[in-house]
């Protein structure tokens, strides 16, 4: 036994899968004869693949190997600021949204101290990229902005 | 026809299918901004001018804009349309390691030849080619989404499990909402937003981009590699023997992507996977495919150019819009007072010949345009500091998924798959099966239930699935693509690491 | 009068000029046209037909787009959410919207869709492939009466106008059929033209699209069609039914009549153009004018008469 330490992955994925599946199986009795066909045959796949999965990893080595992700904090700021924008983009407009969220980002991507010179063509050009969109957007393509 | 040509060739009428070329390329590459988009905002225009001049500037876009997807698909793992999964698919890895300027002259050129391919049927074959539209039934589609689905087995080389777990997950979004046929209401939580499913474009922006976005800003190493000597050419010479090597490939994947192209509602994702399925089979390294083979490029881009003027035959001939898009140039006709049908061919040829050869002309356009925006897209791509790199990819996903149907939802929807697939990647599940199942799983869905009603009334289920040419000849083709992919070797010595 | 209230009065006077006008001049910036289906059918077409004649009679412009999903329902859900301004229109279809939220919760109801004008339909019409052995109303019927189930009927969407018109005719006639629900207009006729498909619940609009490729057995109009000659009506053929997707142009619940009214003056302007007239008929579509002023007595006499094929599709 190598222990659960390097076997979480596939361990993980089988969790998932036969969740995923179970849940989508489990509201199948409150649908039409041919509207459940799908969803069921879609679940037991998930169920059946999952527990594949979950069988493979008991019985042998992992299959997978992924080297390990170094700065998950950065993830999770990024993830965060992306679900931030999408759920007050309605509510505050789209350019003042992305006048926020841009510089955050950048500042999330950022490893090197910059210099105000680049601060300020990075300014610039998020400028340029806003408002070209919000030109291209709005007045060719007719996409009404929030 | 020589007429028609000469029409088409007015230095008006090639200076407008050249700024429709740039014009659509560019929105193509931006994901999210879409053919649909370009073309319908453009029809109200086509109403004063004069028709043909109207219609060659709206294939002129359609056509760009196809190509366009290439680019996002290649330099940032974005397949702007479903049409652009499999360029991504090799073209990414290609980038990745450096080639990204050589995978987009690839695609220029693949784009090319599957274009002309294309637009050379449309025009002179279109009447009886419409027929192959006409052999299509439901069991025909259940058949063909099938044999989409198998690949994920390739795809997932080796982990075929995950691969079918993500493919499952694929199909259970894919009933999410309520259901065309059979108006089932299924997988909403009360949400009247969701009635409408999962919006395939949003899914593919967050699913393929999202992932990209995060690891690019958690790892310190740039996003593309560069190399110094490479940055300047077009590597035009070096993908051009790549052409010739390859001229089997290319021909076969035009010619795949113009017959899937004619069959309405399957359209260019499903000619690009079919046509870089079959690469991958006949190629003489399958196993590079999935690590940046130049075929798999070069297979994708041809086949689903090739669809543009594949997609007009049964709009034309039959009154069957294929694609979206397609569907609009047709309302933009009907609107001039052309009358779809056979007899369009004969009475009204002059307008039809002036368009195909518009778009003729569009695709050959493509070959400079193509090239340099594509060059100049690299570059950008390459030379941006992540700092700058990392915001302006996030800010074109949130544009791209809210911009399609001007829906913050969307937005909403891209970022939670996003985040998702990131997590599930750490866990071994890849994006494309899970699109694959999203995209290919309401054509099999609405082929199996159409079927089994159409089967109930004849009372034959079993011949209707099982019995009739094409049909078999898919499942014969879906068994082959299976075996050669080792799903059954590899499935015995799958916990061997690689 | 002491001058702050004159101020007042000149104030308030101003404000209500200013309104007054403000509702005179709708529309003085371009309005939003959303199609709730895919571009390409019928409610997308004859929106490019209005569109070409918009900018004559309002002096702007019009804009479309589309929010396809669920049959339409997903654009009606989100009408609400729109300013109740004028600014955004929306295309509307019945019985689509009487059907679809009296079956099952679609997120909203009739009175949030009703239209400011209903500016034409299009006809059912069953139709059939040329080569097919059904020459008349009356083969299709003979044939379903002695194999029950075994006529397939294809169409767009279920719970949609097409599904109504199958049940309905199964009721008429007295017959047993499979209605087979498509994805749109489109590929329902296709299945019909590939002859996986006995016939087609659809509309006169499909009709002229496919030309000589099909034969029109029967259409749901009270009168013949100039563009069909010699196709009879249900009417003569004995059977009591007109009926059809009848298309209109909805506002957000909320707005004003005042807008309503100038909207349903505009739409009922452009059916007056005889091109556009034309241009309509030509395709298979048929003018109605309902105006702002007689909508509610036209949709309740709509929700009476689709009560029974409601129950029916209910019941599946």
């Amino acid at each position: 036994m190598s222990g659960l330490r390097t076997r979480w992955r596939p361990l993980v994925a089988s969790g998932l899968a036969i969740g995923i599946g179970v849940a989508a199986i489990l509201p199948t009795p409150q649908m039409s004869e041919l509207g459940r066909v799908f969803p069921m045959t879609s679940g037991i796949i998930a169920v059946a693949a999952g527990a594949g999965v979950l069988l493979q990893t008991l019985l042998r080595t992992p299959p997978v190997s992924i080297s390990d992700t170094p700065e998950l904090w950065r993830a999770g700021l990024l993830a965060t600021t992306l679900l931030l924008w999408a759920l007050v983009l309605e509510l505050f407009g789209f350019v003042v949204t992305s006048a926020v969220a841009l510089p955050c980002i950048a500042i999330i991507a950022r490893r090197e101290a910059m210099s105000a010179m680049t601060i300020v063509w990075h300014a610039v050009a998020g400028v340029v990229l806003v408002g070209g969109f919000s030109v291209l957007l709005s007045e060719v393509l007719n996409v009404r902005l929030p | 026809m020589l007429g028609a040509l000469a029409a088409a060739l007015s230095l008006e009428n090639l200076l407008l299918a050249l700024l429709g070329v740039i014009g659509g390329t560019i929105i193509g590459a931006l994901p999210g901004l879409s053919a649909t988009m370009a073309v319908a905002v453009l029809v109200p225009f086509t109403f004063t001018m004069d028709p043909s001049s109207g219609l060659i500037v709206l294939g002129a876009i359609y056509t760009g804009a196809i190509y366009g997807g290439a680019y996002s698909a290649i330099l940032v793992n974005t397949p702007g349309t479903p049409a652009a999964i499999a360029t991504s698919m090799d073209g990414f890895p290609m980038a990745r390691r450096g080639d990204g300027d050589l995978a987009v002259t690839l695609s220029c050129l693949g784009s090319v030849v599957g274009g002309t391919v294309g637009a050379l049927a449309l025009l002179f074959l279109a009447p009886p080619l419409s027929q192959i539209a006409l052999s299509f039934g439901p069991v025909e589609y259940f058949w063909l989404a099938i044999f989409g689905l198998s690949l994920i087995a390739t795809l997932s080389r080796g982990a075929t499990l995950l691969g079918l777990i993500g493919g499952a997950i694929g199909l259970i979004l894919s009933c999410v909402g309520s259901a065309v046929v059979g108006g089932d209401v299924r997988y909403t939580f009360g949400q009247t937003s969701l009635l409408g499913g999962i919006p395939v474009i949003p899914a593919l922006i967050g699913l393929y981009c999202v992932p990209v976005l995060i690891d690019m800003v958690i790892r310190p190493e740039a996003h593309l590699e560069r190399r110094a000597e490479t940055v300047r050419g077009f590597r035009f010479r070096e993908a051009f023997g790549l052409m010739r090597r390859s001229k089997f490939n290319v021909i076969r994947s035009a010619l795949i992507g113009t017959g899937v192209g004619i069959v309405p509602a399957a359209g260019g994702s499903v000619a690009g996977l079919v046509a870089y399925s079959e690469a991958r089979r006949t190629a003489r390294v399958p196993e590079a495919f999935g690590d940046g083979a130049p075929d798999g490029v070069i297979a994708s881009e041809a086949a689903n150019s090739a669809t543009v003027g594949g997609g007009f035959v049964p709009t034309l001939v039959l009154g069957i819009p294929g694609t979206p898009p397609d569907a609009i140039i047709l309302g933009a006709l009907l609107v001039q007072g052309i009358r779809t049908g056979p007899q369009l061919f004969t009475q009204q040829a002059d307008i039809v010949f002036t368009f195909t050869f518009g778009l003729l002309i569009a695709t050959l356009l493509m070959l400079p345009t193509g090239l340099i925006i594509g060059r100049y897209a690299f570059r950008l791509i390459v030379s941006v500091p992540k700092t700058a790199l990392a915001p302006a990819i996030a800010f074109l996903t949130v544009v791209g998924a809210f911009a399609i149907e001007a829906n913050t939802f969307h937005v909403a929807i891209m970022v939670a798959l996003g985040i998702f697939g990131w997590l599930v990647a750490r866990i071994g599940l890849e994006p494309s099966p899970i699109v694959l199942g999203l995209i290919l799983g309401p054509i099999a869905e609405a082929g199996f239930v159409q079927g089994w009603l159409i089967g109930g009334a004849s009372g034959n289920r079993l011949g209707m699935f099982f019995g009739q040419p094409i049909s078999i000849g898919i499942i014969a083709m879906t068994a082959i693509t299976l075996a050669s992919s080792g799903v059954f070797k590899r499935a015995v010595s799958q916990g061997n690491p690689e | 009068m002491k001058p702050f209230v004159k101020t007042t009065a000149l104030a308030t006077s101003l404000c209500v000029a200013a309104l007054a006008a403000a509702a005179q001049e709708y529309p003085s910036q371009p309005v939003d046209y959303i199609i709730p289906y895919n571009p390409g059918g019928e409610s997308d077409v004859t929106a490019r037909f209005q569109e070409q004649f918009w900018r004559d009679v309002t002096g702007e412009d019009v804009v479309i787009s589309y929010r396809p999903g669920a049959g339409g329902a997903t654009a009606w859900a989100s009408l609400g959410g729109f300013d109740p301004d004028g600014y955004t229109i929306m295309n509307v279809n019945f019985p689509h919207a009487i059907l679809q939220p009296s079956i099952r919760d679609v997120g909203y109801q009739t009175e949030d869709v009703i239209p400011a004008y209903i500016f034409h339909y299009t006809p059912d019409a069953i139709v059939v492939r040329a080569d097919s052995p059904y020459q008349t109303l009356q083969d299709l019927i003979d044939f379903a009466n002695e194999n029950p189930g075994a006529l397939t009927f294809g169409g767009s969407g279920t719970n949609s106008a097409n599904h109504l018109a199958a049940v309905r005719f199964g009721q008429m006639a007295d017959v047993q059929v499979t209605y087979v629900p498509f994805g749109g207009s489109a590929p329902a006729m296709a299945a019909v033209l590939g002859g996986q498909i006995g016939a087609g619940m659809t509309y006169t609009t499909q009709g002229v699209r496919a030309g000589e490729q099909v034969r029109v057995l029967a259409i749901a109009t009270e009168e013949r069609l100039d563009i069909f000659p010699d196709v009879p009506t249900f009417t003569e053929l004995g059977f009591d039914y007109v009926a059809g997707a009848y298309r209109g142009v909805t506002v957000p619940r909320d707005t004003p009549d005042a807008v309503r009214q100038q909207l349903s003056d505009i739409i009922a302007e452009i059916n007056d153009i005889p091109e556009f007239g034309a241009q309509m008929e030509e395709n298979g579509y048929v003018l109605v004018d309902v105006p702002h002023s007689e909508m509610a007595d036209w949709i309740a006499a709509r929700q009476a008469d689709y009560a029974p094929g409601i129950e029916i599709l209910r019941g599946n």
